[in-house]
């Protein structure tokens, strides 16, 4: 989008280990604010991995994580809870919270231990679950939700800290396509109305296409190629990454550019 | 499993006096059980002029004051606060450990107190410690040192169900072996030591009382300070500290207070088992896994629960009692096994 952009996450030389396995091997790159932020790759690439160092889940090796220019290691805990909102992919649901005692869950970093719930606290809530259409859900159990609904409630949760930046790590990995796109449409909004930057990992690079405003390819722990999902998402990079014949061709009904695989795997 | 929560927390107030009175009622109640035949009628007045005057009306037979003042009653409220204590311990390894199997005796937490106390009264460290401090204190060492070993051997709070358990075993084979050499060497205190580790409140008198009284209170009360942290435990690791949790220091010092309640509660009367698994798991079907709410209610439970179990003991033989820790175990066990095969076993 435009050069001027005011960076918000920075990366700087990134490494990390699991054990002698060498997951990240070196980000050096930025993330934009006010945009939408996809990271795509195969599976084992290291996306989740570059995910959780945005919230510091994981001590770093060597190399430097910045948000806001300040390092990562310098924000508290709550801090950093207010600044960004993780959706993580792997939280199972095996509790019997409701709905909303889960998402006011989000409301820790703002509220002192001994404060009471004010007001602005329970707007918040609601207004969360109304951007994500759970409002009608906040007496459900948890365990008594489908997964589109249990992704909105993890979405509303992380809305629900008021966060400036909101990670999501491969929210429509499990949905079927109609709630695939109302969640893509969802983080599109909350962009443009709550001035939101969204930094998510992606699969399916149809969606990246239509969605993303940047799109950063990691593979074996570098970054590939970073730019606007046209620059990234080539015949060439297909090929190369993910050893699959590939052609782009003109969304009929968008007119945006979209991936035509040749499901025969030949060489 | 409908939990769905009344909207006003008020409901929940009004429940926790009721439930309070319920439980003073009982407790009034049960000091008339027991070998003398005491009468409900005279419970009631030997309590109340013990309460609120000093002079003791002539038709009042003074064995009866005593056996009221000085047998039952440091009992029955020794009862109610180990009750207490181990429900809510349970609560707090179920939530640190993220499983619903977790509770002081499964993990071999209790039996670490227990030896503590065994190794101290041996090799006579109780007696360097003054006054009443001793028993808890040796308690409190072993059973952190049993927590310490728990954290590490379950891979550092994995959530898996068997690795968890599987360390509960090899924990409470390890320190039974511990024990029973000790004992073994030190056979002239074996039966003293044997019938107070199978869980008794037979010993109970208000030294006691005074040393656990406080430490328990305290305990249960600081974690309402940790009512939050509790419910972001459930929610995962990732989950909660992107949240904001700093979920080290908070696990840490949960673990330590939810020791030092069950080496409080086990310094008192022994290994009383399953408490903890079994008062938290009920009333978190009741009334959802949210701690501000749910707490009070395992707390009263666990309370009532052994207060019931202590008084059956203790009123069941006309001549003898049974150890208090076989009333909740033959309850606790079926239990055990029902959520070891059931599916929901996994979740909070
Ligand atoms: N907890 C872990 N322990 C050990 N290795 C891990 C762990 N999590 C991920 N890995 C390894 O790190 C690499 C990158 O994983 P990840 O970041 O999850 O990739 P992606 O999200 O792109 O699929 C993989 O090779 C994976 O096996
Ligand atoms: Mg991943």
């Amino acid at each position: 989008m435009c050069n001027n952009t005011i960076p918000l996450v920075e990366f700087k030389n990134l490494h990390w280990s699991y054990g002698e396995n060498l997951v990240l091997d070196g980000v050096t790159s930025v993330i934009n604010s006010g945009e939408f932020t996809a990271i795509i790759g195969p599976n084992g690439s290291g996306k989740t991995t570059l995910l959780k160092h945005i919230f510091r889940l994981l001590p770093i090796d060597s190399g430097h994580v910045f948000l806001h220019s300040k390092d990562i290691n310098s924000y508290s805990r709550k801090e950093l809870a207010r600044e960004a909102g993780l959706v993580p992919q792997n939280e199972k649901g095996l509790y019997l919270f409701t709905v909303k005692d889960l998402i006011k869950m989000g409301r820790y970093a703002h509220t002192g231990r001994f404060s009471r719930e004010t007001k602005h606290d329970r707007d918040v809530v609601i207004e969360s679950m109304e951007m994500t259409s759970t409002l009608h859900l906040q007496d459900k159990i948890i365990t008594e939700l489908s997964g589109g609904e249990f992704q909105r409630v993890i979405i509303s949760r992380a809305l629900a800290q008021e966060p400036r930046i909101l990670a999501l790590d491969e929210p429509t990995t499990y949905l079927d396509p109609h709630h695939q796109v109302e969640i893509l449409q969802l983080l599109k909004n909350l962009i443009s109305i709550r001035n939101i930057s969204v930094i998510c990992t992606l699969h399916d690079l149809n969606s990246t296409l239509a969605f993303s405003d940047r799109t950063m390819l990691l593979n074996h722990g570098r970054i590939q190629h970073v730019g606007s999902p046209e620059s990234v998402i080539t015949v060439d990079t297909i090929k190369k990454i993910y050893n699959l014949n590939a052609a782009i061709v003109k969304n009929p009904l968008t007119g945006k550019p979209m991936v035509a695989i040749d499901s025969s795997l030949k060489e | 499993m409908k939990t769905k929560e009344p909207n006003s927390y008020s409901i929940h107030i009004v429940m926790y006096i009721v439930l309070t009175s319920v439980l003073c009622l009982a407790l009034l109640s049960f000091l008339s059980f027991g070998a003398a035949d005491i009468s409900l009628k005279e419970t009631f007045r030997i309590v109340m002029k013990g309460l609120f005057s000093n002079s003791l009306p002539e038709d009042i037979d003074k064995s009866h004051v005593y056996i009221i003042w000085q047998v039952r009653m440091p009992r029955v409220i020794i009862s109610i606060l180990v009750g207490m204590a181990l429900s809510a311990a349970g609560t707090v390894f179920q939530a640190i450990f993220r499983n619903p199997m977790s509770d002081p005796f499964i993990l071999g937490i209790s039996s670490g107190a227990a030896f503590g106390v065994a190794l101290g009264a041996v090799t006579g460290f109780m007696v360097l410690i003054p006054g009443i401090w001793g028993l808890p204190t040796s308690a409190f060492a072993g059973a952190i040192i049993a927590t310490m070993l728990i954290y590490f051997l379950s891979g550092k709070m994995q959530t898996s169900t068997t690795s968890l358990l599987l360390s509960g075993i090899a924990m409470n084979f390890f320190l039974s072996s511990l024990m029973a050499m000790l004992l073994y060497f030190n056979r002239d205190r074996i039966e003293n030591i044997i019938f107070w580790s199978m869980g008794s409140f037979s010993s109970a008198n208000w030294d006691k009382c005074l040393a656990g009284t406080p430490i328990i209170l305290i305990g249960i009360l600081s974690l309402f300070y940790f009512r939050r942290e509790l419910d972001l435990l459930l929610i995962g690791d990732e989950s909660a500290r992107s949240i904001g949790l700093s979920l080290r220091r908070v696990r840490i010092i949960l673990l330590v207070i939810s020791t030092l309640i069950t080496a409080a509660a086990v310094s008192i009367s022994g290994i009383i088992g399953f408490i903890g698994l079994i008062i938290p798991h009920i009333i978190r079907m009741i009334v959802g896994p949210k701690h501000r709410i749910m707490l009070p209610y395992a707390i009263l439970a666990g309370g009532f629960f052994t207060l019931c179990a202590d008084t059956f003991a203790r009123s069941i033989l006309p001549s003898s009692e049974i150890p208090v820790g076989i009333i909740t175990s033959l309850a606790g066990a079926p239990f055990f096994i029902y959520l070891l095969r059931n599916k929901k076993r996994e979740i909070l």
